[in-house]
């Protein structure tokens, strides 16, 4: 379950940020992708929400830290 | 005590030697009261200043972690907050009302010093135990967090997630060697480069105004890297001092005149208020607005720095530097998506120089000491006198009798070793960041600060004044 949502992440990342090259891991963090910064951070969560088909709280946008937490959330929501 | 002073040095030296042999749980109590008596060497009303609303704090957010009624945990979340709003403005006030009229002057009495830098941390304390995101700290770990010395000044603003604590043991030494480096590179980049500019920047912009656009734009520049490494210089030698003590205090600057961006430049630039300021002001309100889509981001972005713009003074000048970023950043949003196509090395070299000129134009309202002063100073870099006819006369008189340069020449060596140190400054951070000690490094760095260094003038710091 965690591979399939990976990839579908990457795919995401892939198209947001126009760069085929982005590759994610659990480790990914904002740092590693050039262009996510807190400005449209919340643009590519809602897009995450509409692709997945759920809703992150505030709390949740706010202490998701990389890639790993940001999967464990979605595989939580989707249980 | 300036953080750059002999007396400071002295401080901290008497202080470790205490801490190092004090058994482990004396030490916190060493650190408070250290930082007491540092606080008080400024002014006894800032000592009086932050325990009041230090204390008030504490009983409100004891009160909201033990009662179970919901209305009375909102509105004690509610009364804490009004109250450090009304206390950071109320006093900012009276330092206007009482001490200046214009925005920028570095002589202000330092009576409250420190107190937005402490208020925010406050805030975020008080937000995240209300909303369960950390315990409530006790008295004395609340105590040794709000008032730590070296990050009292001028920050970096600490959030209680983040203020870690390793009582170090008496043979491991690279957190304090760590921290001698680090102090060596903040000192450096005070005393030997920020306090060579602040001359020129002090003349050109409180008792002259010069009308050519060349000099303007130069003295712009020279503020903006006056300003960085003022402050990064000092956030170096906060962390450097915490280091000594087994604290981490988060970074506050990563090589920010390298930006390529605005969006980017915010997140090398004092980091920690950026931080602090996303995600306790810019996400709560984008969240609320996400539907609106771009609007909401719009609203959130210009909310934030007008927070940001007051925070810093209630001057015209920085509420006009903050709209002037806002509106760098909502053009950037939407210009954002077609340059990241752009990925080659000239592309990157004229975003760097691109975002420097933007940063620059917007220090201008936050260095003038009127707006009017500001407009008159962007006005003339955008005239047709940009150029004079005797260019070598009209630019230098200005920089170098501002900068008390014995004459052109030693000017210009000036500039050229400050365009060298930029060049390079992110192998000489790599060496002052090191683990280890090395001697040679740092008896270079000490022999540079006293034979290059600028001594008299260094009881300035400009980002005491916030």
């Amino acid at each position: 379950m965690e591979f399939q949502i990976i990839n579908k992440l990457q795919g995401i990342f892939r198209l947001f940020f126009r760069d085929n090259e982005i590759v994610l891991s659990n480790q990914t963090t904002a740092q590693d992708i050039d262009k996510w910064d807190s400005l449209i951070h919340l643009e590519l969560i809602s897009v995450i929400e509409h692709e997945f088909n759920l809703t992150f709280s505030l709390d949740e946008i706010l202490t998701i830290k990389n890639v790993g937490e940001l999967i464990q959330i979605i595989i939580h929501k989707q249980v | 005590m300036d953080l750059t002073s002999i007396n400071y040095l002295g401080f901290i030296t008497l202080t470790f030697l205490f801490y190092r042999f004090l058994p482990l749980n004396a030490k916190p109590y060493l650190l408070i009261f250290s930082s007491f008596i540092f606080i008080g060497t400024y002014s006894i009303e800032s000592l009086v200043f932050f325990l009041f609303q230090h204390v008030l704090i504490h009983f409100t957010v004891k009160k909201i972690s033990t009662t179970e009624s919901a209305s009375i945990r909102k509105r004690m979340f509610k009364l804490g907050i009004v109250f450090i709003i009304a206390f950071i403005f109320s006093l900012k006030y009276i330092e206007i009302k009482f001490n200046n009229t214009s925005s920028f002057n570095t002589n202000k009495l330092i009576f409250f010093l420190g107190i937005s830098f402490y208020s925010l941390q406050n805030i975020s304390y008080l937000i995240d135990v209300y909303y369960g995101r950390v315990k409530r700290l006790s008295f004395l770990d609340f105590t040794l967090f709000s008032s730590f010395f070296s990050k009292f000044i001028a920050g970096p603003i600490t959030i209680i997630q983040t203020f870690k604590i390793t009582y170090i043991e008496k043979n491991n030494t690279y957190l304090i060697q760590q921290g001698i480096n680090r102090i060596a590179w903040g000192l450096f980049k005070k005393i030997v480069i920020a306090e060579r500019i602040a001359p020129v920047i002090a003349f050109n912009f409180e008792l002259k105004n010069p009308t050519l656009g060349l000099t303007n734009l130069v003295l712009a520049y020279l503020f903006t890297i006056q300003l960085y490494f003022d402050f990064s210089g000092y956030s170096d030698i906060a962390i450097g001092t915490a280091k000594l003590f087994g604290i981490d205090l988060s970074e506050n600057f990563k090589l920010s005149l390298r930006a390529k961006s605005i969006s980017e430049f915010w997140r090398r630039w004092h980091i920690s208020l950026s931080n602090w300021l996303t995600n306790y002001i810019f996400y709560p309100i984008s969240y609320k607005y996400r539907k609106k889509k771009y609007w909401g981001t719009i609203i959130a972005i210009v909310i934030t720095f007008l927070v940001s713009g007051l925070w810093h003074g209630v001057y015209l000048t920085f509420i006009i530097y903050a709209l002037l970023h806002s509106v760098y950043l909502i053009v950037g949003l939407f210009i954002q998506k077609p340059t990241n196509r752009f990925k080659n090395r000239i592309f990157s070299i004229f975003s760097i120089f691109f975002t420097f000129n933007l940063v620059s134009i917007s220090f201008i309202f936050f260095r003038s000491i009127s707006i009017e002063q500001a407009f008159s100073k962007v006005k003339c870099i955008f005239s047709q006198h940009f150029f004079s006819n005797n260019l070598l006369f009209d630019f230098t008189q200005y920089i170098a009798m501002g900068g008390e340069q014995e004459n052109v020449f030693n000017l210009y060596v000036s500039l050229f070793l400050i365009s060298l140190v930029l060049l390079f400054e992110d192998r000489l951070q790599r060496i002052f960041n090191a683990k280890k000690m090395n001697v040679i490094h740092l008896t270079l760095i000490l022999l540079t600060i006293i034979f290059f260094g600028v001594f008299d003038k260094s009881k300035n710091f400009i980002y005491t004044q916030f």
